[in-house]
């Protein structure tokens, strides 16, 4: 259930972040720089992992280009990757750093018909979570990387134009759907 | 494993930097068409009309056609030599018409009523007017180069003036020649006594395509068609919102919509003695030639220039600010000339393909067709330069014939750029502009055909086209012959001295090389038929050629000036 209201996981201690396993979905909302124009930004993402240590992750979303004049661009980032998560002392505050592979889907309305490419596309999340029970807050700056540069022109003019580097900052709320605790590791 | 990675990790580094260009640009991709051999540039007015026939002059197939009005029939049909290009044509006595071939460079007297060639002679390297003087039965013939010769019946010629280049058009008034200057758009006398077209508001006028009077008027008015260009500061740079192919007002060009005059337009102007009066054709384009009906009501306009499902034709209020445009009006030719029949009946000639249609009623009427023998000529590279984009610009409005208006643009962030003549042979003279800051004739045709005046991006066959046909213009030297040979001998000697040649290089004399000249890098100008086209420099700070001269010798010798210098040196370039 992704907004968390399933029946609740009981677990019969306190989670110590430190051994606990989860699967946390989030909806984040921001914006993404490509140096000159801001797009809006749209991202969820799930990670399955330890709550303090590695996860893996699964993200898509939507990147709204604001001009849409001429071309009315979506880019969707779809990717997998790992996570690497941090607590800060015993608050409930936690720091990560990320990288995802994937792909960068690009759709582009324009007089001519839409126009539709396809990027490898890296990223490297940095993200801040606060998280009370099992809901939480985060912000999320994600560097990222498509490889292409593309412009669109008309008579001769550029009418359109995002780098391949993009730096997204945004903000949402995350739920962890399942909390519990890891095996323990082998000594 | 290892080896796909590989390949993986250099994709992935070919990827990066990479760039994707999307042209939104809708390439006109249609098929080139080119026929044998390639028509000139549209030169308009070539068409006698009276009382029940018609002489219809065709120099893009050098055919002069012989037409009987009232039972639609071709009579006659003259075949001329190859590259003749028969151009005005006039009435002489009785059963002589006299047309004037541009391309031969002389005049062709034909028997209308037998469809025979009487004589075929030559004049001047390019003859551009004709008028007949019943009262002393001679035949006056202006020339680019700036000569009037006068001729008797026989041909034999009686004078030789020296008037002043560019002429155009000659008519007469109580038996005397005014002759018009086609890129000053202004009328000279033998004394070279000008009356001008005053400016009106922010336009200037200029490219004077026809100038006519009207039999029997007691007013003894002259008309002139010409062009209005604008003075204010024209944006070369149109933001991408402006660029929508639904925006009339475009760049280079603006209004191209109802009513709007834009930066170029048409206009009529009638010079009566001590009466100058102007009507604005806001919504005509590239007009070539105009004829007024005998009641003075309508004017009748030949736009070859039209964007192609458009009309090239339009009858207009001959007052006030005509702003009057039938949209019914028959589309499919491509209509260079006009005239009226006494009765009010409108004739046109169509070039493409050769027709010649009838209306019987102004404004409004059908029109009847009697087709006309010759091949098409139909040309992609023609119909590019000559069609106008969506800015109701075409490239035929700043290079009319295929060379300048003599019109000094004011470009935002560029300056006052003088039309660069588009005649001279521009093969191989790359890059382009004054500036040099148009690689080739590719990038010219991305950033002034499409972006500056909103016109297609054209497929590469297209472009090659539009390319060898522009670069086949090439106009005859302006040498009328009337210029002091032993100067002329002195000037070129003098040229060779004082280092002219030394930028001023090669055939062209000129075209291909940068010079820094008060500070700025400039094109050097190619001399060609220079003497044509004052103002002069891409400013146009000298507004003759001796001033022109002045300044040249000031800026790169350290001989002193002497009018000597100066007389010899323009004798010389006169000739060019
Ligand atoms: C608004 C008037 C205007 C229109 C329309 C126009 N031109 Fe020009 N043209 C100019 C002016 C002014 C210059 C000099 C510009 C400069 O130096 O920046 C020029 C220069 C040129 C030159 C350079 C010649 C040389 O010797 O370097 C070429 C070639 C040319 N034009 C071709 C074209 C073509 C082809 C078109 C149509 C696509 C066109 N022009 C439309 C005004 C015009
Ligand atoms: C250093 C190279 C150079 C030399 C030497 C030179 N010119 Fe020029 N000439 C130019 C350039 C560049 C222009 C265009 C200047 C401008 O637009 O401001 C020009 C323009 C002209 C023009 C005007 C052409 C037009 O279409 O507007 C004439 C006429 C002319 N030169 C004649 C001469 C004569 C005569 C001499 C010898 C006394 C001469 N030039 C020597 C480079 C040169």
């Amino acid at each position: 259930m992704p907004l968390g209201t399933g029946p609740k996981v009981v677990s019969p201690e306190p989670v110590d972040p430190a051994v606990a396993r989860m699967i946390r979905l989030d909806y984040l909302l921001g914006v993404a720089w490509r140096i000159e124009p801001v797009d809006v930004a749209m991202i969820t993402s799930i990670e399955y992992g330890q709550m303090k240590g590695f996860s893996g992750s699964f993200h898509t979303g939507m990147l709204l280009s604001p001009d849409r004049n001429i071309v009315r661009v979506v880019d969707v980032p779809i990717g997998l990757g790992a996570v690497y998560r941090h607590r800060f002392g015993g608050r409930p505050l936690y720091a990560s750093v990320g990288l995802t592979a994937g792909i960068l889907v690009h759709r582009a309305g324009t007089d001519l018909g839409v126009i539709r490419r396809v990027d490898p596309d890296l990223r490297a999340p940095l993200r801040l979570a606060w998280t009370v029970e099992r809901v939480g807050m985060s912000l999320a700056l994600v560097p990222a990387f498509s490889f292409r540069e593309r412009t669109y022109e008309r008579r001769g003019a550029e009418v359109w134009k995002h780098h391949s580097v993009r730096v997204g900052l945004v903000f949402g709320l995350h739920w962890d759907l399942v909390v519990g605790r890891a095996n323990r590791r082998r000594p | 494993m290892m080896r796909s990675g590989t390949t993986f990790g250099l994709a992935l580094v070919a990827l990066t930097g990479c760039q994707d260009v999307i042209n939104l640009d809708p390439v006109d991709e249609r098929p080139v068409i080119q026929p044998r051999s390639r028509p000139g540039p549209i030169i308009g007015g070539t068409l006698l009309v009276e009382a029940g026939l018609a002489v219809a002059a065709d120099p893009d197939r050098d055919l002069i056609h012989v037409v009987d009005l009232e039972n639609r029939r071709v009579l006659h049909t003259i075949t001329l030599e190859p590259g003749d290009q028969p151009g005005r044509v006039v009435r002489g006595s009785e059963h002589e018409v006299h047309v004037v071939l541009r391309g031969f460079g002389g005049l062709a007297t034909i028997d209308d009523q037998e469809g025979t060639l009487l004589r075929r002679q030559q004049l001047c390297p390019e003859p551009r007017g004709v008028a007949y003087d019943d009262a002393e039965a001679s035949i006056y013939v202006t020339c680019a180069g700036g000569a009037l010769i006068e001729l008797d019946e026989s041909g034999n010629e009686l004078s030789r003036t020296k008037v002043e280049p560019d002429l155009r058009d000659v008519v007469l008034v109580d038996g005397k020649p005014v002759m018009s200057k086609f890129r000053e758009a202004t009328l000279v006398d033998e004394e070279r006594a000008r009356t001008t077209v005053p400016q009106q508001g922010e336009f200037q006028a200029r490219v004077a395509w026809r100038t006519w009077t009207v039999p029997n008027d007691p007013s003894n008015a002259i008309y002139m068609l010409h062009q209005l260009s604008s003075t204010n500061p024209v944006p070369i740079d149109p933001p991408p919102e402006e660029m929508g192919p639904e925006d009339g007002d475009l760049p280079y060009g603006g209004g191209g919509s109802f009513c709007e005059p834009g930066i170029s337009t048409t206009a009529v102007t009638r010079f009566e003695t001590g009466f100058v009066s102007t009507t604005i054709l806001p919504n005509a384009r590239l007009t070539v030639d105009a004829a007024v009906s005998p009641d003075g009501a309508w004017l009748a306009l030949a736009m070859p220039g039209a964007k192609e499902d458009q009309p090239t034709m339009a009858v207009m209020p001959n007052e006030g600010f005509g702003c009057f445009f039938d949209e019914g009006a028959r589309i499919g030719e491509q209509v260079t000339s006009v005239g009226f029949e006494p009765d009010g009946t409108l004739v046109m000639l169509s070039r493409e393909p050769a027709r010649l249609l009838i209306q019987s009623s102004v404004p409004f009427g059908e029109a009847e067709a009697i087709d006309l023998p010759g091949e098409s000529v139909f040309d992609t590279g023609h119909e590019i330069f000559h069609r106008a984009t969506d800015s109701g610009l075409s490239c035929a409005t700043c290079h009319p014939e295929g060379t300048d208006d003599g019109h000094v643009w004011f470009f935002d962030g560029l300056g006052p750029r003088r039309t660069q003549p588009l005649d001279v042979g521009l093969a191989g003279t790359a890059p382009f502009h004054w500036d040099g800051d148009m690689n080739d004739m590719t990038v010219l045709m991305e950033e002034v055909l499409a972006h500056r005046m909103g016109g297609m991006m054209q497929s590469g066959a297209r472009r090659e086209s539009f390319q060898s046909w522009v670069f086949a213009q090439e106009g005859r030297p302006a040498d009328d012959g009337l210029q002091d040979s032993s100067l002329v001998a002195q000037g070129q000697a003098l040229f060779a001295s004082m280092g002219c040649g030394s930028c001023h290089s090669g055939d062209k004399l000129g075209g291909s090389t940068s010079e820094p000249i008060r500070g700025m890098r400039l094109q050097v100008p190619s001399l060609v038929r220079v003497s044509l086209r004052p103002p002069y420099m891409h400013d146009g700070r000298s507004s003759t050629l001796e001033e022109s001269v002045v300044d040249m010798i000031q800026t790169t010798t350290t001989a002193e000036v002497t009018s000597d210098n100066v007389t010899a040196l323009t004798a010389y370039l006169r000739t060019l």
